[in-house]
């Protein structure tokens, strides 16, 4: 399957959301490549199929949304792992010669077979590499998955509802997220006491 | 006098303090530092890189969690023989913020081994004992109540109750914990007393200025005298430099963690003589076994790690109970596809215990990447030390059998992904196991800035005195000369605890 082509699908599926769909304050462009939303469309297809012992499939939990999400949160020596990650497993399946016609082609122009025999040698290759592809690849799908909450009921592993207790650090410091911060920030001044003298803005330390 | 906390907003230009003592890290060891000083009358200013955390700010999923709290991004490894993952936290409290809350006094033969070994006269148990009676009192540290200790853990009870291996509930530093298992990923609850909330606050009321979001690149000094340190202010959970700072103070204590202060020792020029720094780089290599047992587990309902057995410490190993965020959890799982989502279902009637283990020939190195503070981690884990691990997999297996698992799960490359009985998982014993078929995690590491009787084989004296300047001290698991045997907060915040005393004498 040509890139645009497979992108155009997992977009049909829900495996791509447009920003506008990400919801309050995630209305930035998407970070994946073209290149990495497809090849994790592909995987995702494989790992999470519709059906079995969990209904919701891949598509369903929006496993790319929140891939992209945590992409985009990773510095970028991270972020250019990923993009390695990616890469090895898109041209590793050349080397792997998945069974059938037409077998040593790009893992995403692979057939929905061959790329599960192509994850499955990953997976028990006696070469540490190759399995550690293949976990670090599952464990991102996997924490996307588990990410959904229709998922997480399913299992049973929702998040309970807590008590949350008082404690000395309460209104210590602000909320990290919320206004808090900057609301503090400008309601309270702040005043140099007599050990603490501000440096011109800007300068640099001696 | 009451002190204040500052987040990156309010760091609004670029500023210097002046103070007795400078504590870099609010970790475990900075905290107890800070906290003990500055109650003890002494100007103190505590700087952390990370910010600091509200109950409402912690989320519990994990990718994004992990994102949020830690360095690297949560993907942090070891490079050598294995990628090991290694999570160091970034935030206010440092790693007892996203630990599970253990407290464990390291046992007296161990610290025996150190005095030996190491030159270390007074570290004894007898030594350390009112330093690990004053951390427990401070934090508050009990035993794990049965009532929020959940199925998978009251499992790995039974299961050592029959083989007649000791275990006992855990002592933790929490407070009215309602089991929810999210010590990984912050408690919302705001049971745990992490240093953020047990010991920062009352080292801000005794007059403590806390600076969060605050790096510190370099530590100053004139001769053998340190002066102080700078740096500059970091934007909470992307890096972005702010506002250049330098606090001038009259002592400094590193407490940076185990991976950061041999950097800044190094950057500046105080790496001693002994060649020593940053070298001894050791982990507590963890393995982990999955069971599944017939009826539910219920997983999510539990202390993070209420129950563990100190039966085999004499034999390089430690025995807990596990857990985590799911989606983490699920990494030992098999398979693919349908027969992979039926083993994610299977996580309801799961039971996750771990090994922790003393691998004191596998040793290493931490240095700087080029032009940064950030670390590499060099580190190989010692073929002689696979029996160890190969032998905690095996006691694991027995106490799940023993425990009625239906079948267990020990993530080892080359042997079956399931053994349903303990003939099945006795390969785990006879099996020849490299270092690269183990999934393992190593978020216990020490040894940087060991402490050592003889300046030339130690960065520190036992006292966190650095042999390199007068006024210099270490207070991180840097000091620890090898493993503690157990989890190693507990005796981290004792010698923090002289440590603070050390400084006082110095000033």
């Amino acid at each position: 399957m040509e890139v645009p082509v497979a992108a155009a699908v997992a977009g049909e599926i829900g495996l791509i959301v447009p920003p506008s769909a990400r919801g309050p304050g995630a209305e930035r462009p998407a970070v994946l490549t073209a290149t990495e939303r497809v090849l994790f469309s592909a995987v995702a297809l494989v790992m999470f199929p519709p059906g079995g012992a969990l209904a919701r499939s891949g598509a369903d939990a929006r496993i790319l949304t929140h891939l992209d999400d945590f992409v985009a949160g990773l510095g970028r020596t991270n972020r250019r792992l990923i993009g390695l990650l990616v890469l090895a497993v898109e041209w590793a399946s050349l080397f792997l010669a998945a069974p059938g016609p037409r077998g040593r082609r790009r893992f995403s122009r692979l057939t929905e077979n061959q790329r599960a025999a192509c994850l499955e040698h990953l997976r028990t290759s006696p070469r540490y590499l190759e399995r550690l592809m293949f976990t670090s690849l599952r464990a991102l799908l996997t924490m996307g998955y588990f990410a959904d909450p229709e998922v997480a009921a399913a299992l049973g592993i929702a998040p309970a509802v807590l008590h949350r207790q008082p404690s000395p650090a309460d209104g210590l410091w602000p909320l990290l997220d919320g206004a808090g911060e900057s609301a503090r920030a400008a309601t309270e001044p702040l005043e140099p006491g007599a050990a603490w003298s501000a440096l011109a803005d800007g300068g640099e330390l001696g | 006098m009451s002190g204040f906390v500052r987040t990156f907003d309010e760091h609004l230009r670029n500023f210097v303090d002046r103070c007795d003592v400078a504590v870099v890290g609010s970790g475990p060891g900075g905290a107890v530092v800070a906290w003990q000083l500055a109650e003890a009358g002494y100007d103190v200013v505590l700087l952390e890189e990370g910010p600091p955390f509200q109950p409402e700010d912690f989320v519990t999923d994990g990718s994004a969690a992990i994102g949020r709290l830690l360095r690297d991004d949560g993907l942090r490894t070891t490079r050598g023989n294995l990628r090991m993952p290694t999570m160091q936290a970034i935030a206010l409290g440092g790693g007892s913020l996203v630990n599970s809350a253990i407290c464990v006094r390291p046992p007296a033969s161990t610290l025996a081994g150190w005095a030996e070994e190491f030159e270390l006269g007074v570290t004894g148990p007898e030594d350390l004992a009112p330093h690990f009676d004053a951390i427990e009192a401070a934090l508050g540290v009990e035993a794990t109540p049965d009532a929020v200790q959940g199925r998978r853990n009251l499992l790995f009870r039974d299961g050592c109750r029959a083989l007649g291996i000791a275990a006992e509930p855990i002592r933790r530093n929490v407070r009215a914990c309602q089991g929810s298992g999210e010590c990984f990923t912050g408690c919302r609850a705001r049971a745990k007393q992490s240093t953020d909330v047990a010991l920062v606050p009352r080292a801000v009321a005794a007059g403590a200025r806390v600076y969060a979001s605050a790096r510190v690149g370099q530590v100053l000094s004139h001769g053998r005298r340190v002066t102080g340190v700078g740096g500059r202010t970091v934007r909470p959970l992307c890096g972005e430099s702010g506002a250049a700072f330098r606090v001038e103070a009259r002592a400094v204590v590193l407490a940076a963690g185990c991976l950061a202060t041999p950097l800044l020792l190094e950057r500046s020029g105080l790496a001693g003589a002994s060649g020593e720094c940053g070298r001894n780089l050791q982990f507590h290599p963890g393995v982990a076994v999955m069971g599944i047992f017939d009826d539910p587990t219920e997983p999510v309902f539990g202390a993070t790690q209420g129950y563990h057995s100190l039966a085999f410490l004499d034999r390089g190993y430690k025995l807990e109970t596990l857990w985590g965020p799911p989606g983490v959890m699920a990494v030992r799982l098999p398979g693919q596809g349908l027969a992979y989502k039926e083993n994610l279902a299977r996580i309801k009637n799961a039971a996750i215990w771990d090994a922790i283990a003393s691998c004191n020939r596998s040793h290493g190195r931490v240095r700087a990447k080029r032009g940064s503070l950030d670390p590499l981690l060099d580190w190989n884990l010692d073929h002689r030390d696979l029996p160890i691990l190969s032998e905690a997999l095996w006691t694991l297996a027995r106490i799940f059998f023993a425990a009625g698992a239906r079948t267990i799960l020990p993530g080892v490359a080359g042997l079956p992904d399931e053994m349903r009985s303990l003939d099945e998982a006795r390969v785990l014993r006879t099996a020849p196991i490299r270092p690269q078929d183990l999934l393992c995690s190593g978020n216990h590491v020490f040894g940087t800035t060991r402490m050592h009787g003889d300046p030339r084989r130690g960065v520190a004296d036992e006292f966190g005195r650095c042999h390199a300047a007068e006024n210099l001290f270490v207070a991180d698991t840097g000091l620890l000369p090898r493993s503690p045997a157990v989890n190693p907060m507990l005796v981290t915040m004792a010698l923090a605890h002289r440590v603070a005393g050390a400084v006082a004498a110095a000033l």
